[in-house]
C-alpha cells in the first residue's frame, strides 16, 4: 500500500516542486527586471535637464503663460501635456526642471504600464513581465524620457485606456470603468493632438469590436473633449483654425531639413529607419504582429485596439510625419512590444516566446549601437549653445532651434536658414565669424565642431564655418 | 492565413506607396509667413541680391509695389526711395538695412492697430502676433540689445492684452497702461519717432 501510495503521489509532489520552483523563477525574474528598472530610472534622471529643441521652449513657455499663437505652445497646444506639466511646477517652480520632470515621470510608466496591459489581456505574469522588460528595452525610451516632449504621454494614456477595456468581448464591466477608459483615451488626445490617427484607430476599433461600450465610452471622451474644447476657442477663438491650417499645411507638405542642401537628411521612412541599427527587423516585426492580431479576429478588444492603432498611426507618419523625427516610430516600438508579450497561437508549441526574443535582442542590439551611457552629456543643441555663449560675435544660420538660439544667445545674429536667401545674406554680411548649425554632415568634413546626439531619436549637429551652400 | 495575406499585401501596398515616395524638401518654419506679401516677397528679393542680380532684385522690389506705396504714404515717408537708392548702389547691406526698416515700420501699424482695438481681444491679439512676425523676420539682422528689448516687451504687450478667460472664468481684463508702456519701449528700441 505505502509503495502504491508512493508511486501515486510522485506526480503530485514533482508538479507541486515544479509550481514552487516557476512561483521562485518568476519571483527571481522580478527582482531582476525590477533592478535593471531601477538603474535605467537612475541613469535617465542623471541626465541634465536641457533645452534639445524649439518645442522644447515652447513647453516651458507654455507652463507659466498659455498662448497657441504664441508659441506657447506650438499648435494643437497639447493642453493635457501643459495641465500635468503645470502640476509639476508646482513641486519644483523652475519650468525647465517641471517640464524635464514630467517627461522622465511619463516615460518611466510606460514600462509598468504596458505590463499592466499584458496582465490585464492574458491573466499571464510571464506575459507582464516580457511587455514590461520589451517596453523598457524600447530604443526611443530615452529619447522620450530626456526630449522634453510629449510624445509618451500620448502613448502611456492609450495604454491606461487599454487596461480598462474589457478583458474578452463577453465581459460585463461596470460603467464607471468604461467611463473612465473614454477619459483616459480623450486625456491622451488633449496630451497629444498630434497622434489623432493612432487614438482615433484604438477607440474605432474598440467599438467595432464590442460596439456595446459605446455609450459609456463616448461620455468618458466628452467629459474630456468639451471643458478641452471650450477652453481653447475662449482663449484663441477663429484664429486657431486658422493657425491649424497654416501649421498642417506646412508640416505636412513644406518640411525639410536643410534648404541649402535641399533635400532632407532621410528621403523617406524606409531610409530613417534602415539607418538605425535593427529598427528594420524591430518595424517589421511590429506591424507583422499587429497584422497578426488583426488577422486572429477573435482577438482581445485591446489586442485589437493595440494592433489597429499600430497600423493606423504606422500609415498616418508614413504618409505625413518628417522622417528625420524618429521619435514618431515610439507608438509602433511600444505597441509592437506589447503585442508580441501578448500573442497567442492555437497551436501551444509556436510559442511567442522566439518571436520576442528576437524583438529584445533586436531593441538591444538598437539600444547599444545608438546610446551614449555617459549620463553627463547635454543634448546637441544645448552644448551647441554652450559653446557659442563663447563667441558672442558670431552670426549663425540654422534651422534647428531658431527660437532657442535667440533665447539663449541673446549677443549673436541667430538667421532662419528656413529661410535660406535671407540667412545666406545675413552671414555674408556679418561682421564677425559666420557659422551654420546643421543636422546634415558637411561633405568635405570642414566642421568647427560637431555635437553628437546620445540616443536614437536625437540628432548630431554640426557647427560649419563659412557661408558656403551644404555640401 | 490567405485572411493574412491579403493584409499584408493590402498594408504592403498602401504603405509602400507613402513609405517609399521621395519628400520634395521646402521650406517651413514656425516663423512661417502666412499671408504677409513683404515677409513671402523678401526671398525672392535677398535670393536675388545674393546672386548679385540686380535686375531680379529690381523685380521683386516691384512685385512689393502696393506694400512699399502704403508704407511710403502712410508708416514711413521714403522708404521706396531707399530701396531704389540700394539698387542702383547695388548694395547688399542697403537692402538689409531698407528692409529692417519697413518691417519696423510693419511692427508700429500692428502695435498701433493692436492699442486702437485694445477691447477687441481677438483683433489686438492677432496685431500683436503679425507684429511678432514681421519681428522674427528681421531678428537677425537687428542689433543684439535691440532684439532683445523688442522681443520682451511685444511679450509684454501680448500679456497686456488681457484675456477673455472661459466663458469668463479667468478672465483677464486689458491693461492700457502695460500697453503703452511696451508699445513704447518696441518702438523706441526700434528707433520709431513716438
Amino acid at each position: 500500500m505505502r509503495q502504491n501510495g508512493s508511486i501515486q503521489g510522485a506526480p503530485a509532489i514533482t508538479a507541486a516542486a515544479s509550481a514552487s520552483g516557476a512561483r521562485y523563477g518568476f519571483t527571481s525574474a522580478l527582482f531582476a527586471s525590477l533592478a535593471v528598472y531601477a538603474a535605467a530610472a537612475l541613469w535617465l534622471t542623471w541626465h541634465p535637464v536641457a533645452l534639445s529643441s524649439d518645442d522644447a521652449l515652447f513647453f516651458t513657455r507654455a507652463l507659466t503663460r498659455f498662448s497657441v499663437l504664441d508659441f506657447s505652445p506650438q499648435f494643437p497646444g497639447y493642453p493635457g501635456f501643459v495641465a500635468l506639466g503645470r502640476l509639476a511646477l508646482s513641486i519644483s517652480h523652475d519650468p525647465l526642471d517641471a517640464l524635464g520632470l514630467t517627461t522622465l515621470l511619463i516615460t518611466l510608466s510606460l514600462p509598468p504600464m504596458a505590463g499592466l496591459v499584458a496582465w490585464r489581456v492574458t491573466g499571464r505574469r510571464w506575459r507582464a513581465l516580457l511587455a514590461f522588460l520589451l517596453t523598457l528595452a524600447c530604443p526611443l525610451l530615452p529619447d522620450m524620457a530626456l526630449s522634453l516632449l510629449s510624445d509618451a504621454s500620448g502613448i502611456l494614456f492609450l495604454l491606461v485606456f487599454l487596461t480598462l477595456l474589457p478583458r474578452n468581448r463577453d465581459e460585463e464591466l461596470p460603467f464607471f470603468r468604461i467611463f473612465m477608459a473614454g477619459v483616459a483615451l480623450a486625456w491622451a488626445g488633449a496630451c497629444r493632438p498630434s497622434d489623432a490617427v493612432l487614438l482615433g484607430t484604438a477607440l474605432i476599433s474598440a467599438l467595432v469590436t464590442t460596439p456595446r461600450i459605446w455609450k459609456p465610452l463616448l461620455i468618458g471622451a466628452l467629459t474630456v473633449v468639451v471643458p478641452v474644447i471650450a477652453v481653447i476657442s475662449a482663449l484663441e477663438g477663429t484664429l486657431y483654425l486658422q493657425e491649424g491650417l497654416r501649421f498642417f499645411v506646412g508640416n505636412a507638405t513644406l518640411w525639410g531639413n536643410t534648404p541649402f542642401a535641399a533635400k532632407p537628411q532621410h528621403d523617406n521612412w524606409f531610409v530613417a529607419i534602415a539607418a538605425l541599427p535593427g529598427d528594420l527587423l524591430l518595424i517589421g516585426s511590429a506591424l507583422l504582429s499587429a497584422l497578426v492580431a488583426v488577422w486572429r479576429l477573435r482577438t482581445s478588444p485591446a489586442t485589437a485596439a493595440a494592433a489597429f492603432a499600430l497600423l493606423g498611426h504606422a500609415l498616418w507618419i508614413a504618409a505625413f510625419q518628417n522622417p528625420d523625427h524618429l521619435r514618431h516610430l515610439a507608438p509602433i516600438m511600444v505597441l509592437g512590444g506589447l503585442l508580441l508579450a501578448m500573442m497567442r497561437f492555437p497551436d501551444r508549441k509556436q510559442a511567442c516566446f522566439p518571436a520576442a526574443a528576437l524583438y529584445a535582442l533586436a531593441e538591444l542590439y538598437c539600444l547599444a549601437s545608438t546610446t551614449d551611457f555617459h549620463a553627463s552629456r547635454l543634448p546637441p543643441l544645448a552644448a551647441a549653445i554652450a559653446y557659442l555663449r563663447e563667441q558672442p560675435k558670431a552670426a549663425i544660420a540654422t534651422n534647428n532651434g531658431v527660437f532657442t538660439l535667440r533665447t539663449l544667445l541673446p549677443r549673436n545674429h541667430i538667421y532662419d536658414m528656413h529661410y535660406p536667401a535671407d540667412a545666406r545674406l545675413g552671414l555674408a554680411t556679418a561682421k564677425g565669424p559666420a557659422y551654420r548649425l546643421t543636422t546634415t554632415a558637411p561633405a568635405s568634413g570642414d566642421a568647427a565642431m560637431i555635437f553628437p546626439s546620445r540616443f536614437a531619436g536625437e540628432e548630431t549637429m554640426w557647427l560649419v564655418p563659412g557661408n558656403r551652400p551644404a555640401d | 492565413m490567405r485572411r493574412l495575406a491579403v493584409l499584408i499585401a493590402l498594408f504592403a501596398i498602401f504603405a509602400g506607396t507613402t513609405i517609399v515616395k521621395t519628400v520634395p524638401a521646402q521650406a517651413y518654419s514656425y516663423a512661417a509667413a502666412g499671408a504677409e506679401p513683404l515677409l513671402d516677397g523678401r526671398e525672392a528679393l535677398f535670393s536675388a541680391v545674393s546672386a548679385g542680380n540686380w535686375e531680379a532684385a529690381q523685380k521683386a522690389v516691384d512685385a512689393l509695389k502696393p506694400e512699399f506705396d502704403y508704407l511710403d504714404t502712410h508708416e514711413q515717408p521714403g522708404i521706396k526711395k531707399a530701396f531704389a537708392d540700394a539698387i542702383a548702389a547695388k548694395d547688399a547691406a542697403e537692402i538689409k538695412a531698407a528692409f529692417v526698416l519697413a518691417a519696423s515700420a510693419e511692427i508700429e501699424r500692428r502695435i498701433n492697430g493692436a492699442r486702437d482695438n485694445l477691447k477687441d481681444y481677438q483683433t489686438a491679439k492677432t496685431l500683436v502676433v503679425k507684429a511678432q512676425r514681421f519681428y522674427t523676420a528681421i531678428a537677425g539682422d537687428l542689433p543684439p540689445d535691440v532684439s532683445k528689448t523688442v522681443s520682451t516687451n511685444l511679450q509684454k504687450a501680448l500679456t497686456a492684452i488681457g484675456n477673455p478667460g472661459v466663458f469668463g472664468v479667468g478672465a483677464k481684463k486689458p491693461d492700457p497702461a502695460a500697453f503703452a508702456e511696451a508699445r513704447e519701449a518696441v518702438l523706441k528700441a526700434l528707433g520709431r519717432p513716438n
